[in-house]
């Protein structure tokens, strides 16, 4: 109490009087007293919109201007995952070695061997489509769901899966699809954190706690607390180890992309009872505070898990990722440099030879999203190569200009405050790409007159004005608010890759409009110029030697 | 052994809970169910009725969480919420005398006193009573009464400050001194 009110019965008197007819908080008794309440929290994961996935990118690359720039930036390391999966190493957890600490350890790895299947419910900070260890301090939470099952005849069968990527091993092969349909395919049951799923090492909890011993007793640039608390659950060990980031940071561009890349803090929860994992978080020192990054929201032991959720349906038109292959003018790839590679493979994009691009890129085909974005490029510029992080390759800068693209923008009037706002983008030959749905009627404006006055091409001009200046207010005018959420989040994805989104904006040419009767609306033809300027990543850690694009396309 | 555990700040919280997590949203109940009771007591002068409010808070809090916009801001929007609760079941409910509820634990000299107080509290506007109860129902800091009532924690000062005197001056009025209390 402050000095100056300087009456302390009056204090006292007054928290008898009121502070005595206080209340305990009942939070079992209000779930039980609003099961609808509840319900409805409970289903809110499903309602939350989706920020980005690989469809979701897929599509954006098709057709959004702005968004092009951050679903750019995600596909990078999509491809990284895809080709440098089979041995990428198991993330860091390295303590300090403590009696306490280790015994914990101990009786944790005791304890789950007689667990014969789990089923752990988890989020992290990453993006949906994208590799299974990327992160984001700012990211949005995406939930990862992990199965893992060991029969009588001890065969290992699990599953681990974010919205736009699962992982399954059946017991023998081994396929990640990446959503909508690129598939890897292992031809044997690869151990889990394979493709680079380190989040899979929570399934083999022994494995993971020996490699935290184990590192123990490596590395001193670790910290590591251990404490005795309780929950309502019951009394807990709770296991804490700091990491620093691992890898070469004479250039930071993968510093906090990836765990294992940042300095973090890891915090291991067991019950004291049972000794089995309970809990686990991984928070990563950002510049101002620290970041929750992953997190387990649940983990069942021993639960009763169908075969069948550890086999894949593949779309038909699956586009097959592999190793590299050795190939009859193998050598002169083997001997390029990394930046003779980036020149060779854009080289082949601009000349549209689809059968020299394959050679860098190992897939089983082109994609024709690829070929429709990256066929007839111009190449501007190439940089310097530079390494990152723990990443094996390099780093290869590089601008280019992209084909110029024609579109139209579907616009309508028919609305309560009678002014043109966007409803919809269609390709050159009038081909619906992106629906663009108002939920809500376009408000009337404080200055709705000069709005309404305003023809469809001035509005699309003026959109794409707003636009570049990022100037969100003045585009919500033209396109709901849903659209501009989407904009805002792919404008802060890019700057998280460092992408400068506004200097890297298309160009846009406002051509004609016209009215299209089976439509019912007028369209405003467009051109979009683009340059693009990023970092391609490059290696030759494979069987046949030579170089490929892993990434940044 | 290190006992310190880092609570999340609200926007973690809420964030989890809108995906989905209930432990998350149990957190944020038990954070504020104190301060939701304070300020439904507030209005309604009833510790039953407030109970009912504060539940009520919760439940329409769960359903449109979605709708909140500023995460950092939870604390003001269940305010709100509460403070519009509170109103409605004031005009369904006619119990306004708070001095009629005794305290179970206490002696009866000692109810007839507090009950005076609370009495005197009531009579407040409001506008003074509000952090007045919150303040000594729930124990709250003057920081956190400001972000619950969206004034700053000056303004909480100068606003208990007011309403104490009133209480005092209203207190002396019936009889009841500093003497006094210090003979309950």
């Amino acid at each position: 109490m402050k000095a100056s009110e300087n009456n302390n019965w009056l204090d006292d008197i007054l928290a008898k009087a009121i502070g005595s007819e206080r209340r305990r908080p009942d939070f079992e008794k209000w779930q039980k007293e609003h099961p609808e309440a509840v319900g409805i929290l409970k289903s809110q994961a499903m309602r939350q919109p989706r920020p980005l996935d690989l469809l979701e990118i897929g599509r954006i690359i098709m057709k959004n201007p702005i968004t092009k720039l951050a679903a750019a930036a995600a596909i990078i390391i999509a491809v990284v995952v895809s080709i440098s999966v089979f041995n990428k190493s198991v993330p860091t957890v390295i303590p300090t070695a403590s009696a306490s600490a280790v015994q914990v350890l101990t009786d944790a790895t005791k304890a789950i061997e007689d667990v014969r299947s789990i089923h752990i419910k988890a989020q992290m900070r990453t993006l949906p489509g994208d590799n299974f260890s990327l992160i984001g301090l700012e990211y949005d939470f995406v939930p990862i769901e992990m199965w893992k099952k060991v029969d009588d005849a001890g065969i290992v069968r699990w599953r681990i899966e974010k919205p736009g990527r699962v992982i399954v091993t059946d017991g023998n092969s081994t396929i990640m699809l990446i959503r909508p349909n690129y598939a890897v395919k292992g031809e044997r049951p690869y151990p889990i954190g394979c493709f680079d799923a380190w989040c899979g090492h929570l399934l083999n909890v022994n494995g993971l706690l020996d490699s935290a011993i184990e590192e123990a007793k490596n590395r001193s640039d670790t910290e590591l607390r251990l404490r005795q608390t309780g929950s309502s659950s019951g009394p807990e060990s709770v296991l804490e180890i700091e990491s620093k980031a691992a890898g070469d940071y004479t250039n930071d561009y993968l510093k906090n992309k990836f765990i294992s890349e940042s300095n973090n803090k890891k915090v291991y929860c067991f019950d004291a009872e049972t000794k089995l994992l309970k809990g686990f978080e991984v928070f990563v020192h950002g510049d101002k505070e620290d970041v929750l990054i992953f997190e387990v929201n649940e983990i069942e032991y021993n639960p009763q898990i169908d075969n069948g959720l550890f086999t894949l349906e593949l779309p038909k038109d699956v586009i097959w990722y592999e190793e590299p292959k050795v190939l009859p003018d193998n050598e002169k790839y083997v001997n390029m440099t990394p930046k003779q590679t980036a020149e060779a493979f854009f080289n082949a994009c601009a000349e549209e030879n689809w059968d020299e691009y394959l050679k860098f890129v190992g897939s089983s085909r082109a994609d024709e999203r690829i070929k429709g974005i990256y066929g007839g490029l111009e190449i501007i510029s190439i940089g310097e190569p530079f390494k990152s992080g723990l990443y094996g390759g390099w780093f290869v800068p590089y601008e280019i200009k992209l084909r110029p693209r024609e579109f139209n923008m579907r616009l309508s009037n028919a609305n309560s405050s009678k002014r043109f706002v966007i409803t919809g983008e269609y390709d050159s030959k009038l081909q619906l790409t992106e629906e663009i749905k108002w939920s809500n009627e376009p408000e009337v404006l404080a200055n709705n007159g000069v709005y309404a006055q305003m023809s469809p091409q001035d509005v699309v001009k003026a959109f794409y004005a707003a636009l570049s200046r990022q100037d969100f207010d003045e585009m919500g005018k033209f396109v709901p608010d849903s659209y501009i959420k989407e904009m805002k989040y792919e404008f802060k994805v890019a700057a998280m890759f460092g992408i400068d989104a506004k200097k890297q904006l298309p160009t846009v040419e406002v051509g004609e409009v016209f009215w299209s009767a089976e439509q019912s609306a007028y369209f405003v033809k467009c051109r979009e110029s683009r340059v693009k300027k990023w970092n391609l990543a490059v290696r030759n850690d494979n069987p046949a030697k030579r170089w490929v694009v892993d990434g940044g396309i | 052994m290190s006992e310190t555990t880092k609570q999340p700040p609200d926007e973690r919280l809420v964030e989890l809970a809108r995906n989905g997590c209930l432990d998350s949203f149990g957190t944020l109940y038990g954070r504020y169910y104190g301060s939701m009771m304070a300020l439904a007591y507030s209005a309604t002068g009833d510790i039953y009725v407030a109970e009912d409010a504060a539940q009520e808070t919760f439940a329409i809090a769960c359903r449109d969480l979605p709708k909140l916009r500023s995460k950092d801001k939870f604390a003001a929007w269940l305010a709100g919420i509460c403070r519009n609760v509170a109103k409605q079941m004031n005009r369904h409910e006619v119990h306004k005398n708070a001095h009629r509820l005794p305290s179970s634990q206490a002696q009866p000299e000692q109810n007839l006193f507090t009950d005076e107080v609370r009495r005197v509290v009531w009579q407040l506007r409001h506008r003074d009573r509000e952090p007045i109860v919150l303040r000594y129902y729930d124990n709250l800091s003057y920081e956190q009464i400001a972000a619950m009532l969206g004034i700053s924690v000056e303004a909480v000062h100068g606003r208990l400050i007011r309403a104490k005197r009133k209480i005092a001056k209203r207190l002396n009025h019936v009889g009841v001194t500093e003497a006094d209390y210090e003979g309950v």
